[in-house]
């Protein structure tokens, strides 16, 4: 097959793959912090994706104003679905709480059509609607946003975890809650906080993806299945994991959908899911654990 | 009233009020809609088995259920076989997925076995559409045919009901048999704790697959009842992850682990929408928002609902009197421990050595946790094994047991090399455990877990534990009246009704104690089984040790209580680092330097 | 076994209580069975504007033989099973005389076999061909059905395009498949290549695969089977970002408001087969004025159906009374009806309309090419 293809569809398949990372990255940090996974993560990107339209299309708001109140708006969010749907269940088992928020997901997909119409939207993009044309292979410059803001996060992630002090007070409550505890950290806080960035995460991802998606009240749910795909590629818990998980998905993909089959192309992901965890359940960057007897 | 002759009542109470529902309701909207929800009830019944029994999350129920309507379609409409057989072959081909999505997901649980399913359930609709050779790809398959009784047509829903209802209360009597029977029990240990049940001697692989197995083959005639009936018309877009999390949210409102709270909360689910019509756009919300309010303020669901308020548990009483009739007559006759425990088999080597391990290593990465043990336990002697912490204890006994694979070495029992065998293995050749923070089933009571106890010296299987026929009662009979002896044995009579996790702990430690005796043991590994106790318990503890030991079951014990150890050891091995540095009596092991060096060097405090 | 009972009983019991009947008055009871909640409900909103429409109409101006229409809505939840109960409750509970049933195939098929039993006229959208041919003389079509779009599709390629190699992209539905067999059969007997057919699931997000396949297998034009409207926006934008490597003609939903608003720029120029095109005749200009009028919006195409079919089942309710054989009679007798997607001549199996239209979009608004008559089959 010809080069220019098979460039096409690596780039398709990056910008798809920065996608489930930049959803995966949300899953990865609630899931440390409180060894939950949420089942909503996929409409804490359609959440923002709504409120942009209707603070750009209603309120004529400017992109970067736009933005910062969707940012703000899910940062409120993310402490109100913690309080609703993890809360209340933080000392049961992890069964409640996944049930939970299904719950909370079938809610937001239904109230997003009650408040903003059944109606798919268009989300006006900051980005020129035309493609680049590097020889022969076309780009969508809204790609090359998205995949430069994954990366971003990333590294921003990697200073506020490592280098600021609330970002290490959050470390420690992941990896220790009693002895964070100990140490004085306000635990609730800390988790209240991890759901906030995590739904900030998710409203990046819904201002990126909406202009290329399309803003619909399912636009989140196959998503956030496959970036929890990702993230169990990738290895659990892991944030470098959940991105190259993510990225890795994306590519092959579009590469399984051409040369094996268009029809099956929502399976692939799934299959590569269940053979990694039937022989690498760790994931690609994972680290084994046992329990211990 | 006694159960006893309430029964056939109940009986005749049911079938009529089956046989007279047709006819009270008359609207074929309303009757579609309970065969609908019929339907879903026996879907439910089997997520039920799968979730609440075994504690395992699947939400890819729809696609059994699926599995089930579409294989009966295709084999009546495009084979033309008779309805009726299309019964029992949505059942097999139903369960034949379960066991091909059981089988690869064993090793997970949690998140990962819930995403698992979810992408079975995916990967399973896509071929339905997809594959339209076979399934008649997205269009369906229309004019799905009714069963026949002879020249009548069980079409008109009316009529249909009939089928459902007893299928439903077939469903349901076999699934409320199998909670109450050894497999049930094996399921509930595997939910309660996995690593205990193996080493209880329950092999918790097979029990996983079979759970399943017949929950897929549950929603398989859920199936069938729904593809034979209303519509007679199936088509891919019905088997959807929506429909799996329905049923999830169906059974979770019910109340886990209840078969009837399964009915109830499928019932509902169907029929509150009609009712609920009126709210129009905003149904689902409500529908949504009625999982989360479950979810936080109905752990149990309905039917934790209905016992919190002791209606079912006065029912329960009531109906286990016949049972604590049982128990009193247990305590009446006043065995002890006589003919309780198994005789010592004559030892096949003259040597009197039961156990014996050579070069024993078990390597973490980089550690060496044990590095090159030889030891051996003589046959009705207690042996202690210690050393300070990190000195590779448990790593032994988990080796022992089988829950750790040793690095290198070997480990013969009377001669026979059980080295890596699986847990539940190496019970059924007469290892039994404890362990150092307790593991019992919690949610079951005392008595459950003593019997769950017996698994590996007890048969009835699936069937058996439906069909109960003589053999099965008896064996159930033996079982209960052994675990009530046992319980007896180690002081807890009076509690066999009570709920594990609510003893004290001390309770606790001697109910897992007698839960290790009741398999037989030759061998015992205990895991610092005074950890905890305080010193009336500790005494009473040394004393119940004594008494097995009399019986000729061989000890090892894990134990820092160093009066204990020095009370109760013929024998003692010490470790140090991985490696053995001592062996010898209580009173070598006290003057050995060695052995002093090493307590000194690290735990001065502890010993 | 006692606690089994008990819950058996209760069960029981709430249904009993619940089926109780409401009665009808002074007034002619019709039913309609959209998709209120569910996957489908964004259509469903905009059926229910369609039809109020015509509700509003024929009861100003003063219903039939001086009785009012009630028109009662029962939701189908977007589903099968919910399309069957929706009928159900419509026809046993409600005590509608006949009704206005669904866009989607697969819930027709659904509601078919009860449809029959209760010998109630049922007004459908669902396009696929089978529908009116299965034996099941109460579904009355006033939509053009997919072998009309499809053969139109091809017809349009064969005379009046020098294109010879054609690719199919579809939706792997009922509708998108059912529509790609019909056209894979017409390239083939017309003597045109099919050089590759590729498909899709409902709701995908990103088409590169597809189009590229097509692209290399040579294709000069590709027919575009698809069913949602996002997923046909999205489809057009990637084609156009692949700098249109082919010519595109796509079935209905290509021209649907709902992709357009979506696609803007990107659906310039691309050709789709419509069941209609708006100002293509005075009633539906009629119709567009009185939409504008009520709901301040430009109507949306895929869902006028409702409208002609309301209004097509009330003037047999006024000729017929309120017999469900003779309104059934009076159906297939209608012939010249000029409604709102064009001109209705019943055939004895039930299909209103043999015709469609060949659109360009031009300005974000399809443009008629040309009306193609395929003629009653």
């Amino acid at each position: 097959m010809d080069l220019a293809t098979n460039l096409q569809m690596v780039t398709a398949g990056l910008a798809m793959g920065s996608i489930y990372a930049l959803v995966a990255l949300g899953f990865v940090l609630i899931f440390n912090a409180v060894g939950v996974v949420n089942f909503a993560q996929g409409e804490f990107v359609m959440v923002p994706a709504f409120v942009a339209v209707w603070l750009m299309d209603v309120l004529h708001l400017p992109f970067p104003l736009t933005y910062l109140v969707t940012v703000i708006f899910m940062g409120v969010f993310g402490i109100v679905f913690q309080r609703i749907a993890y809360y209340p269940l933080r000392n049961r088992t992890f069964l409640p709480v996944i049930i939970a928020t299904i719950g909370v997901s079938i809610f937001l997909k239904n109230g997003a059509q009650i408040v903003f119409g059944a109606e798919p939207q268009l989300m006006h993009r900051p980005t020129p609607p035309d493609v680049l044309n590097l020889s022969g292979v076309f780009v969508d410059p809204q790609y090359i946003v998205i995949i430069v803001c994954t990366l971003g996060l990333l590294v921003f992630q990697y200073f506020f975890f490592e280098k600021t002090s609330l970002g290490k007070k959050m470390q420690a409550t992941a990896q220790d809650k009693d002895m964070a505890r100990l140490l004085g950290i306000r635990v609730a806080t800390m988790i209240a906080i991890t759901f906030a960035y995590s739904s900030i995460l998710g409203a990046a991802a819904g201002i990126l993806v909406g202009p290329i998606f399309y803003v619909t009240k399912e636009m989140g749910g196959m998503l956030g299945l496959k970036a929890f795909c990702s993230t169990i590629v990738g290895g659990f818990g892991n944030v470098q994991g959940a991105v190259l998980g993510g990225i890795f998905l994306g590519v092959v993909e579009v590469f399984a959908a051409y040369y094996v089959s268009s029809a099956y192309r929502d399976a692939f992901a799934f299959i590569i899911l269940i053979l990694v965890l039937l022989f690498r359940p760790q994931g690609f960057f994972g680290e084994k654990i046992a329990e211990k007897a | 009233m006694t159960p006893r002759n309430v029964k056939p009542l109940l009986g005749i109470g049911l079938a009529l009020v089956v046989i007279a529902f047709p006819m009270l309701v008359q609207s074929s909207y309303w009757l579609n809609l309970v065969n609908l929800a019929i339907s879903f009830s026996v879907a439910c019944l089997g997520l039920n088995i799968v979730l609440g029994y075994a504690g395992q999350l699947s939400l890819a129920q729809a696609s059994f259920w699926g599995v089930g309507a579409y294989t009966s379609a295709l084999l009546t409409v495009n084979y033309h076989l008779p309805v009726w057989l299309g019964l029992p072959a949505a059942f097999l081909v139903a369960a034949l997925f379960g066991i091909m999505l059981g089988i690869p997901t064993l090793k997970l649980t949690g998140h990962y076995l819930a995403m698992a399913t979810i992408g079975f359930g995916i990967i399973l609709q896509l071929i339905l559409i997809n594959a339209i050779w076979l399934t008649g790809g997205s269009d369906g398959i229309p004019k799905i045919p009714s069963p026949w009784i002879g020249s009548l047509e069980l079409k008109d829903p009316s009529k249909f009901f009939f089928v459902a209802a007893i299928m439903l209360i077939l469903m349901t009597w076999a699934s409320m048999r199998i909670k109450d029977s050894r497999v049930g029990r094996a399921f509930f240990a595997i939910q309660g704790n996995e690593m205990a049940a193996e080493t209880t001697g329950v092999d918790s692989t097979y029990y996983k697959v079979m759970a399943f197995a017949l929950s897929a083959g549950y929603g398989g005639v859920g199936g069938w009842l729904f593809a034979h009936s209303g519509s007679h018309y199936i088509s891919p877009d019905t088997f959807s992850f929506d429909q799996s999390v329905m049923f999830l949210a169906m059974a979770v409102l019910g109340g886990n682990g209840s078969a009837i709270g399964s009915i109830v909360g499928a019932t509902l689910l169907t029929l509150v929408p009609e009712i609920l019509r009126f709210l129009k756009d905003y149904y689902m919300m409500v529908y949504a928002a009625g999982i989360v309010i479950v979810m936080i303020f109905m752990p149990g669901g309905i039917a934790g609902l209905v016992r919190t308020f002791n209606i079912s548990q006065k029912l329960q009483t009531w109906w286990q009197a016949s049972s604590r009739a049982v128990v009193q007559a247990a305590h009446e006759a006043g065995t002890p421990a006589a003919n309780l425990l198994p005789p010592v088999a004559a030892a096949p080597h003259g040597d009197g050595t039961l156990l014996t391990v050579r070069g024993l290593a078990k390597h973490f990465g980089g550690l060496k946790a044990v590095d090159g043990v030889d030891m051996a336990v003589r046959r009705g002697e207690i042996q202690a094994l210690i050393g300070p912490n990190g000195s590779g204890k448990t790593t032994i006994i988990n080796m022992l047991s089988g829950l750790y694979v040793p690095s290198a070495g070997d480990i013969l029992l009377d001669g026979g090399n059980i080295t890596g065998r699986k847990p539940h293995v190496i019970t059924t050749h007469g290892v039994a455990r404890t362990f150092q923070n307790i593991r019992l089933f919690g949610e079951l009571t005392a008595l459950d877990n003593v019997m769950i106890g017996q698994h590996s010296r007890t048969r009835t299987g699936l069937f058996g534990s439906v069909l109960q026929g003589g053999s099965q009662r008896a064996e159930e009979a033996a079982m209960r009246e052994k675990a009530l002896k046992v319980l007896d044995f180690v002081g807890l009579r009076g509690q066999e009704f009570a709920q594990a996790k609510s003893l004290p702990y001390g309770r606790q430690r001697v109910l897992e104690l007698a839960r290790a005796l009741v398999s037989e043991p030759k061998l015992l590994l205990l895991d610092e089984p005074a950890a905890g106790l305080n010193a009336t318990e500790t005494e009473a503890l040394l004393d119940l040790l004594f008494q097995v030991r009399d019986h000729g079951i061989t000890i090892l014990l894990v134990e820092h209580d160093m009066s204990l150890v020095m009370n109760v050891s013929d024998h003692i091995t010490v470790l140090n680092f991985g490696k053995k540095i001592a062996e010898g009596n209580a009173e070598a092991i006290q003057k050995n330097q060695e052995v002093i060096d090493a307590y000194l060097g690290t735990e001065v405090g502890n010993a | 076994m006692r606690r089994f009972v008990c819950g058996m009983l209760t069960a029981m019991v709430a249904v009993i209580l619940i089926a109780t009947v409401p009665a009808g008055a002074q007034e002619i009871r019709l039913g309609f069975t959209p998709p209120i909640t569910g996957a489908s409900a964004a259509e469903g909103a905009l059926q229910i504007k369609a039809i109020d429409l015509a509700l509003k109409q024929i009861n100003a101006a003063g219903g039939v033989n001086g009785k009012k229409i009630n028109l009662i809505k029962v939701d189908n939840q977007s589903t099968n099973p919910g399309a069957l109960t929706a009928l159900q409750k419509a026809v046993e509970q409600e005590k509608v005389l006949a009704l206005v049933g669904s866009v989607k195939s697969t819930q027709i098929l659904a509601m078919s076999d009860a449809v029959k039993t209760y010998g109630v006229p049922m007004m459908i959208g669902g396009t696929n061909a089978t529908l009116t041919r299965q034996g099941n003389p109460w579904l009355f079509r006033v939509r053009p059905d997919d072998s009309i779009a499809a053969a139109a599709m091809v017809k349009y390629i064969k005379e009046e395009t020098q294109f010879t190699k054609v690719g199919i992209l579809h939706d792997s539905d009922a509708f998108g498949t059912g529509g790609a067999d019909l056209v894979e059969k017409g390239v083939k007997a017309v003597g045109l290549t099919l050089v590759r057919r590729e498909r899709y699931t409902t709701k995908e997000k990103d088409f590169t695969a597809q189009l590229l396949s097509l692209k290399n297998a040579g294709a000069q034009i590709m027919v575009l089977y698809g069913t949602n409207p996002e997923d046909v926006a999205v489809i057009q934008r990637q084609y156009r970002q692949l700098g249109s490597p082919f010519k595109y003609i796509g079935s209905p939903s290509s021209q649907m408001k709902d992709a357009l608003n979506l696609s803007r720029e990107a659906a310039e120029g691309i050709i789709a087969v419509a069941d209609f095109v708006p100002g293509q005749s005075e009633v539906n200009r009629k119709y567009a004025d009185d939409y504008k009028k009520e709901y301040n919006e430009v109507y949306d195409t895929t869902s006028a159906w409702t409208y002609d079919g309301l209004n097509i089942l009330v003037a047999a309710i006024k000729k017929a009374g309120e017999d469900r054989a003779k309104i059934r009679e009076a159906i297939l007798a209608t012939q010249g009806y000029k409604g709102v997607l064009g001109t209705f001549n019943f055939t004895p199996n039930g299909d209103g309309l043999s015709e469609v239209s060949v659109v360009q979009i031009e300005k974000g608004v399809p443009k008629l090419l040309k009306i193609v008559n395929v003629g009653a089959k």
